[in-house]
């Protein structure tokens, strides 16, 4: 017979277990909704920055500018990671890692020096379990990214690819689809090359004529920068709200088996208490019975 | 046998029985006794004996007996005879290769035997000065017990289940492997199991080779049977009928002797049947209040002595899983090693069933076992036991939540339990997978590296099933 007073402290501590989790769901739904509102609102300057930078590339085109330059070969590469802070998400730290962890060895046997950025403590731990070194280790950004947090990031990387120091740069981070869909991927922030390739006109494939002034080479040594800085800050929103989702979707799971397992155990104490009721009368029925 | 002392049957109750006794002459306890009932079955009629056992003085030289049989057709008023003596079986040579029942008459249909020497079933246990103080390991080659539980030879070794988590099969296994290469005497009994059980036991036993003697395990064995259809006097008996057989070669030749008891819960459940005709007062539970004598009078005398060697392996049945039942749980106490058979664990296939946590033996210590496999084993228990603390956390939480070290604590548990398994030679024929024989050297070696995570790369499905770390190598490239 299971012993009750086991049973019930189990249940208990499997109950308190689930009002955190309750919790943490409600807190990642509210969350969620910010970081979504806040990655919505941005989308359509995002969108027009794009949309801008890709025209007057178009536009110029043959063009030179230092962060659109492919190197001849590719030695040394940058690769930003971003994990979560925190953890109770589920397999969010998880499968971007493994993502990332197969992007470098692809890149290892092409005998590319990655370095790695790390954002987010989940990912530091990994990669320090593992023992996997770390360029850097960035552990202080908010569950709600601002711009001023990543900017400096981006300043940095775009100096050193100028510099020459690195001839790519990478960022993996969960790409947020929709509610139901989030995915890790690899995207390329430096050189600027998809830029060019997507500046083939707009909707209607017109190739606007511009006038410029001042001129297209310092427009864009304002542009380009700016879309580098962008397109890193919307990875990390993008990867903010990806992992408030995956913790909403984990936390409900847990509240469920939490539910579930307190049925259960329940369900094992009303019948350890009932056994033991009938044993005792047994016992009393049986001795009164001998008795007589 | 002498018709000196003869008493009247003065009431029947169910499977005991009273008789009057002139007061002088009144029998004493355990004297064997002996009542001829006649039986007519189709209009043929014969007389068949039936032994009963003196078990309580009511006064005014009335006495309360156990019967040994069934006692339809026993009238008040019938004549029953006191022999003067415990129920005697005989001992001896002779016996190997036979089957008996408990009062020592065979059962296989192959003839009376003729001995020269008969004992009674009841004895005290050896003095304290003539018990045997070596300990030594005994080998099964089933990877589980030698490396967690193992047996200790001339010990006791006890396999504690509920219904059906396989019991039967191990004790069979045991049997197949020990009988096979041992070069002493065996002694097997049943009690209140399965009559189907003890005939594939009985067969497989005459097929089965003692190495390359060319000689039937059979020939040197003995089998005692009081299975589940006998009345509860014969239940309670029986293991005594095969222990003082065993005794006897222990005493007398000193060559090593196997004893299996399949299944000791049957005695106690025995006692209790006729405990509370017997007019005792049910204790706890509503088993007999004298359970621990019993039980205690019985294991007491299952031990080695100086002159010899008695290994004795009993199952042991745990009613609704419950160990701390009480019948269980006095059998518990007299045995050197437990082994735990856990339902959970053969509701996910993994067999033999044994519960790696729960089973123990009082040799796992560096001093029987030697440094080396004691470290491993718990080693062993304490990444099973962290899996085991981690269960809930990974039933709520999912296993993305654990650390680092968890995960790999979790996978490394997971590919133990799996390996922990192992295929039987008695049941070859239902798995397809040939028996294994793992030597102990093989399974601390196996279990050592297991540990140490140089298998993590293989998948968990090549570890079931399978002999040695080798043949999990082997199986994960066919997998």
């Amino acid at each position: 017979m299971a012993n009750r007073r086991l049973l019930v402290k189990r249940r208990k501590a499997v109950r308190n277990i689930r009002k955190i989790t309750r919790t943490m769901q409600l807190i990642a739904t509210a969350r969620f909704q910010a970081a979504h509102n806040a990655a919505v609102s941005r989308r359509p300057y995002t969108d027009k920055l794009a949309e801008l930078t890709a025209g007057i590339a178009g536009a110029m085109g043959e063009l030179e500018h230092p962060l659109m330059k492919v190197p001849e070969k590719e030695e040394r590469r940058a690769l930003v990671v971003l994990t979560s802070m925190r953890g109770l998400c589920g397999a969010f730290n998880a499968n971007l890692l493994r993502t990332a962890i197969e992007e470098l060895d692809r890149q290892a046997e092409k005998d590319v020096d990655s370095e790695v950025s790390m954002v987010g403590g989940k990912g530091v731990a990994y990669f320090n379990f593992l023992d996997r070194p770390m360029a850097e280790e960035i552990t202080h950004i908010s569950d709600l990214p601002s711009f001023d947090e990543v900017e400096p990031i981006a300043s940095a990387l775009i100096d050193r690819f100028s510099r020459g120091e690195i001839d790519a740069v990478d960022v993996a981070y969960t790409k947020f689809i929709s509610t139901g869909r989030q995915r890790p991927v690899i995207e390329r922030l430096l050189p600027l090359t998809q830029l060019v390739e997507g500046a083939e006109g707009d909707e209607d494939g017109r190739q606007v004529e511009y006038e410029f002034s001042p001129s297209p080479e310092e427009l864009l040594d304002e542009l380009l920068p700016a879309t580098v800085r962008i397109r890193l800050f919307q990875a990390f929103t993008d990867a903010a709200v990806s992992e408030q989702v995956a913790r909403m979707v984990a936390m409900k799971a847990a509240t469920d088996a939490a539910q579930d397992m307190i049925k259960r155990l329940t369900r094992e104490y009303n019948r350890a208490r009932q056994t033991q009721i009938t044993l005792e009368l047994l016992d009393i029925v049986g001795g009164a019975n001998a008795l007589e | 046998m002498q018709d000196g002392n003869v008493g009247k049957v003065t009431q029947v109750i169910g499977s005991t029985l009273d008789a009057q006794f002139p007061e002088d002459t009144l029998p004493a306890i355990y004297n064997a006794m002996r009542i001829d009932i006649e039986r007519t079955v189709q209009d043929e009629t014969f007389t068949e004996a039936l032994w009963c056992e003196v078990a309580q003085h009511l006064g005014g030289g009335r006495v309360r007996a156990v019967a040994l049989g069934s006692t339809d057709g026993v009238q008040r008023g019938a004549d029953i005879i006191d022999t003067g003596s415990a129920i005697q079986v005989p001992v001896g040579e002779e016996t190997l290769g036979r089957v008996f029942n408990l009062v020592g008459d065979t059962i296989d249909d192959l003839g009376p035997i003729e001995v020269t020497e008969r004992r009674p079933i009841h004895k005290e246990p050896p003095e304290l000065a003539d018990l045997s103080a070596k300990t030594e390991m005994f080998e099964t080659g089933i990877k589980v017990m030698d490396l967690l539980c193992p047996l200790v030879r001339g010990g006791k070794a006890g396999l504690f289940g509920g219904a059906g988590v396989g019991k039967t099969v191990i004790i069979q296994e045991l049997i197949a492997r020990l009988a096979r290469f041992h070069s002493g005497y065996s002694c097997f009994a049943g009690v209140g199991e399965r009559t189907r059980e003890g005939n594939d036991l009985w067969l497989e036993m005459q097929e089965a080779q003692i190495g390359d003697t060319g000689k039937s395990v059979i020939d040197q064995t003995v089998m005692v049977f009081g299975q589940m259809n006998e009345p509860p006097g014969a239940r309670l008996r029986v293991a005594l009928s095969a222990l003082t057989m065993a005794e006897h070669f222990r005493d007398q030749t000193g060559a090593d002797t196997l004893l299996f008891v399949d299944n000791i819960f049957r005695f106690s459940q025995a006692g209790s049947e006729v405990s509370a005709l017997l007019g005792r007062m049910p204790s706890a539970v509503g088993y007999q209040p004298t359970l621990g004598t019993e039980m205690g009078e019985l294991q007491e005398r299952i031990t080695s002595t100086s002159s010899g060697a008695v290994t004795s392996i009993q199952a042991i049945y745990v009613p609704a899983d419950d160990y701390t039942d009480p019948a269980p749980a006095t059998a518990f106490t007299h045995l050197d090693s437990t082994v735990n058979l856990e339902r959970s664990i053969a509701e996910k296939g993994i067999y033999p069933a044994v519960d790696p946590l729960a089973s123990s033996s009082r040799i796992v210590a560096p001093e029987y076992i030697g440094e080396h496999h004691y470290r491993v084993a718990r080693r062993v228990q304490q990444i099973l036991q962290r899996y085991k603390d981690l269960q809930d956390i990974i039933a709520i939480l999912g296993i993305d939540e654990l650390s680092e070290d968890d995960k790999v604590v979790v996978r490394r548990a997971r590919k133990i339990e799996r390996f922990l398994s192992q295929a039987f030679y008695v049941a070859e024929q239902f798995i397809s997978i040939p028996g294994s024989y793992v030597s102990r050297e093989d399974t601390i070696r196996s279990f050592e590296e297991l540990c140490d995570g140089k298998w993590d790369h293989l998948p968990d499905q090549a570890f079931m099933y399978v002999g040695t770390i080798e043949d999990a190598a082997k199986r994960a490239e066919e997998l």
